[in-house]
Formats: C-alpha cells, structure tokens, sequence
C-alpha cells in the first residue's frame, strides 16, 4: 500500500508521459516539473527522464539531496549509478514498470534492469579499486594539499579555500591545480565524488 | 573456501531461446542460471574476491553488506556444486 504523504516529482520534457504517470501515481503527492532544481529536493523521490546528456555534476547534486529514479538511454546508467541514483529504467519502460520502480525505491529498495546487473558490477567493481588506489594517493599530497583537497570535497571554491587557509586565492587555484593532477580528477564534482567514495572506503575498512 | 573463484574455461555460455544457459561438458549438463547468479559467476576472474563482490553488490542494491556477503558466498558455494567455477587461494 502506497504512503500518501510521500512526495514525488516527476521531470520529464514530455508533459504528456509527465500527466499520465501522474495518473497512475494517483496515492502519492506528485508535481511535475521540467527539471529537478525546482523544490525537487523535498520529495522523497524524483523521477528524471533525461533525454540526452545530463551534466555529472547535476545528476550527483539531485541524487545526493534525495532518492533518484533515472529514465534514461543505456549510455547514461553508469554515470547515473556513478552519481548514486536508486534506481535506472530505460526510455522504453512502460508507465506499469515506472510505477512499481516508484513503488521498490519509496520501499527503500534499488532498481536495476536484471540484464544489466554483470555490466553494473564489474563497473563497481573496478571503480571500488580505483578509489582504494586513489585513498592511497592521497598519501602523495602535501599537508595543504590534504587540506585543499577536502575543503574543495566541501564545495568550497577557490576564494573560500584562499579565505579558511589564510592564503590568496591564486596560492589555492595553485593547490587545487596539483590536487587534481595527481588524483588524476578533471573537475570539482569529480572531486567531490572521489572524496565521497574515499570517506565511504575508509569507514570500511575501519569497520 | 572461495577466496579468489575462477571460471572454469571449457564451458560453454549461451544466450539463446532457452534463456542464458552454461553447458558443463564433464557432467553433460545444461545449467540455466538467474541473473543474480549469472553475474555473479561472471565475475569469477580468479580476481576478484567475495568481498569485492558483496560491497559491489551492497552499493548498487542497497541491501547491507553481511546480507549480501552470505547470498554471494552461497551463490558461490551452488555454482562451485554445480562445476561452474573453482577457486583458487
């Protein structure tokens, strides 16, 4: 049975997919949007069909703050899982499959097409590896670039890691330059997942 | 034990009408594996470890780590029944 206090948003360019899985989702509080920045994160669930190339940083930004149900094209579900989605369903997925995915997540659950599950593992797999390698590469930092690296894990941008290491701006663009190269990362959101995954293996281990 | 689990090489996966089919040529047998199974097996390298598989299986599913390290060490432990795989330390 369905909770009715659960909010979904539900984001799609097509508003017509958009009104008739609204219709099916007639137990829940739904709101339909066109992309999911707008109040998506107080729902308990979005469901995003992206229909071409959706930046990282934005898929990691949405999937962080609330759980994540991707209607996409096959070449967006590694990224998707990647950015920590719950859940993937092709484009051809019919409004019954969206509607129980729905279902499966809000339950706490995850949602994977079964045919991709030895795609998506190997993946996993090989990802995990790299972060063990790269949690080891933190060791070839210096302490400020330690220091740099998990404050712009934070967020922070250049100005504020200048601001909080007494330092200017220019000497942090600096640092972060060197952080990146030697961690092998092309981007912040690249660093910001990296650190994520390095702060999940650590645990880890340590548990 | 299944440290390190390998395929065993001379069998023959297929993927046809009868679904994803591993023929096991010793025994003359037909083994019909569900997908959980399927890549599970899949990733026997003689690699990667159970562990890695669990938290592999853990992250993309959400289900918790203990409860994922004991459906792939009896998965494991079914397909090493079966001839499918064989470990090595």
């Amino acid at each position: 049975m369905a909770d009715t206090s659960k909010k979904v948003t539900i984001c799609t360019p097509s508003e017509s997919f958009g009104k008739a899985l609204r219709l099916l989702l007639d137990d829940y509080a739904v709101r339909l949007t066109r992309h999911p920045s707008r109040g998506a994160t107080d729902s308990d669930l979005v469901v995003w069909e992206i229909n071409g190339a959706v930046e990282s940083q934005a898929l990691s930004e949405v999937s962080s703050a609330v759980s994540t149900l991707i209607l996409a094209d096959k070449s967006q579900l590694i990224r998707s899982v990647d950015a920590g989605c719950r859940g993937f369903l092709p484009s051809s997925a019919s409004l019954e499959e969206v509607r129980r995915a729905i279902d499966i997540i809000l339950d706490g659950g995850a949602v994977i097409p079964p045919e991709l599950l030895g795609t998506l593992l190997r993946h996993v797999v090989q990802r995990r590896r790299q972060d063990a390698a790269a949690s080891d590469v933190l060791d070839g930092l210096t302490k400020r670039e330690r220091q740099v690296f998990w404050l712009a894990a934070e967020g922070a941008r250049k100005e504020e890691i200048g601001k909080r290491m007494f330092i200017s701006p220019a000497t942090a663009r600096t640092h972060l330059q060197n952080v990146y190269r030697k961690l092998g990362v092309h981007s912040q959101s690249e660093l910001m997942a990296l650190a994520a995954r390095i702060a999940e293996f650590s645990t880890e281990e340590d548990a | 034990m299944t440290n390190h689990p390998k395929r065993r090489g001379e069998l023959m996966p297929s993927d046809g009408s009868y679904g994803w089919t591993i023929y096991e040529p010793d025994s003359d047998s037909l083994h019909n594996l569900n997908e959980t199974a399927r890549a599970i097996w899949e990733l026997c390298d003689g690699v990667t470890s159970p562990h890695e598989m669990a938290h592999a299986i853990s992250e993309l599913t959400g289900i918790g780590l203990e409860t994922a390290l004991s459906d792939v060490k009896e998965t494991l432990r079914r397909l090493e029944e079966l001839n499918l795989v064989r470990t090595l330390d």
